[in-house]
């Protein structure tokens, strides 16, 4: 709502404050000259009420992608990394009967098994942790299944992505090159 | 067994071709233990990887039992090499984070073996090549010999047809390298075919046929 409809609002309150005639006088149950003023719908009373809580819901919303983001980097660095280290042992898998397939398996099975031990020791934190949220939490418990498992879920989805680009590029190592290294 | 006729490698250098290879001819019959010799540079190993069909970038006609090799594509030629050729290297490859038995049963895992048929195989191996007691130690507490031993173990783990070796005894002392060309011999007797990139004329020795190299031709054959 505006502030010019908040006015016409005030406005209105202030001609619906009735008086009654007594004796040739006006008798005002409330005094006429009564200022109308912080005029607020219902709706905004309730924004108000709860906006810290908003506030807090949206700020660890998006930490919590924030947090995410690095996380899908970190693995994607780690992965990356792992990788260039195992060019060597990559080029003599495939010199031995590895097909791209095998690879890719090799080392999405590698970052996805950190990524379980991650979510894994997440989780435990998140069941002990969650229970100091539970004053800004509403309609959901700390402990919700559903909620837990959408999360782990999420995860492990942005968890696999961030393994699979490196996956992709083990898979372009050429044995040739990758005997010669030392 | 296996057919060249008119194998060519080069690298571009500028608006100039070096060669690695060039025309080269050569036809290899089954069960003969060729050895490929000359000096450093002359087209040696890049030949062998050619033969094992690791590298694709080429020119020419390879034939390996009739099969058009040059006309193949990478995964087929994957396929093809995956079911008649093991591989010997200089600095033996063993994944170093694997015990002796992983890295024998590694080739088979890669060829749609069972797992109780991958481990029925690898025991009868390191039966043959007597060193089931090392079975669960690593390569690095392996001396190099038996590290060889262990990466011609891995080459025949498949029952390949063709052996291809790279300068299998380079990184061995004399005793240990004579161990290892009598395997190679051993393993010829028994009807498999060996391609060895040697310096040495002793190991040549052991083979029936020397395939020399110089600048990329063939010097003799």
């Amino acid at each position: 709502m505006t502030s010019h409809s908040h006015l016409a609002l005030a406005r209105c309150i202030a001609q619906g404050i009735v008086g009654s005639r007594f004796n040739g006088f006006w008798n005002w149950e409330i005094d006429r000259d009564q200022p109308v003023y912080k005029v607020r719908t219902m709706e905004d009373v309730r924004a108000f009420s709860v906006s810290l809580y908003s506030f807090s819901s949206a700020s660890l919303g998006l930490f919590a992608g924030i947090a995410l983001l690095l996380a899908a980097i970190g693995i994607y660095g780690v992965m990356s990394y792992a990788v260039s280290l195992r060019t060597q042992e990559i080029g003599i898998r495939m010199a031995l009967g590895a097909r791209a397939i095998d690879v890719l398996k090799l080392v999405v099975r590698s970052g996805m098994a950190l990524a379980i031990i991650g979510v894994i020791v997440g989780l435990g934190g998140a069941f002990a942790i969650t229970r100091l949220m539970a004053g800004l939490l509403f309609g959901v418990s700390p402990t919700d299944g559903l909620t837990f498992s959408l999360v782990t879920a999420g995860l492990l989805l942005v968890a696999l992505l961030a393994c699979y680009l490196p996956a992709r590029h083990a898979t372009k190592v050429d044995p040739l090159v990758a005997l010669r290294y030392e | 067994m296996i057919s060249l006729r008119n194998v060519e490698k080069h690298f571009a250098q500028g608006m100039t071709k070096n060669y690695v290879l060039r025309r080269i001819d050569l036809d290899i019959k089954p069960g003969e233990f060729v050895s490929i010799m000359g000096p450093s540079g002359a087209g040696k190993s890049t030949l062998l990887h050619i033969l094992g069909m690791h590298d694709h970038s080429w020119s020419g006609e390879y034939r390996f039992e009739d099969v058009a090799v040059h006309s193949l594509k990478p995964k087929q030629r994957s396929e093809l090499r995956n079911r008649n050729i093991g591989f010997v290297f200089q600095s033996y490859h063993l994944l170093d984070d694997q015990t002796v038995f992983e890295n024998l049963e590694l080739p088979l895992s890669y060829r749609d073996v069972s797992r109780k048929d991958r481990q029925s195989i690898v025991c009868d191996t390191l039966d043959r090549f007597q060193i089931v007691g090392k079975k669960d130690l690593y390569p690095t507490q392996l001396s190099g010999g038996q590290q060889q031993l262990v990466g011609i173990a891995r080459a025949v783990v498949a029952n390949p047809r063709l052996i291809l070796a790279d300068e299998p005894t380079g990184n061995l002392h004399s005793a240990q390298g004579k161990e290892i060309m009598d395997m190679f011999k051993r393993l010829n007797d028994e009807g498999t075919t060996i391609i060895q990139v040697t310096h040495s004329e002793t190991n040549a020795a052991y083979g029936n046929r020397i395939v020399r190299l110089e600048d990329g031709w063939i010097a003799g054959n």
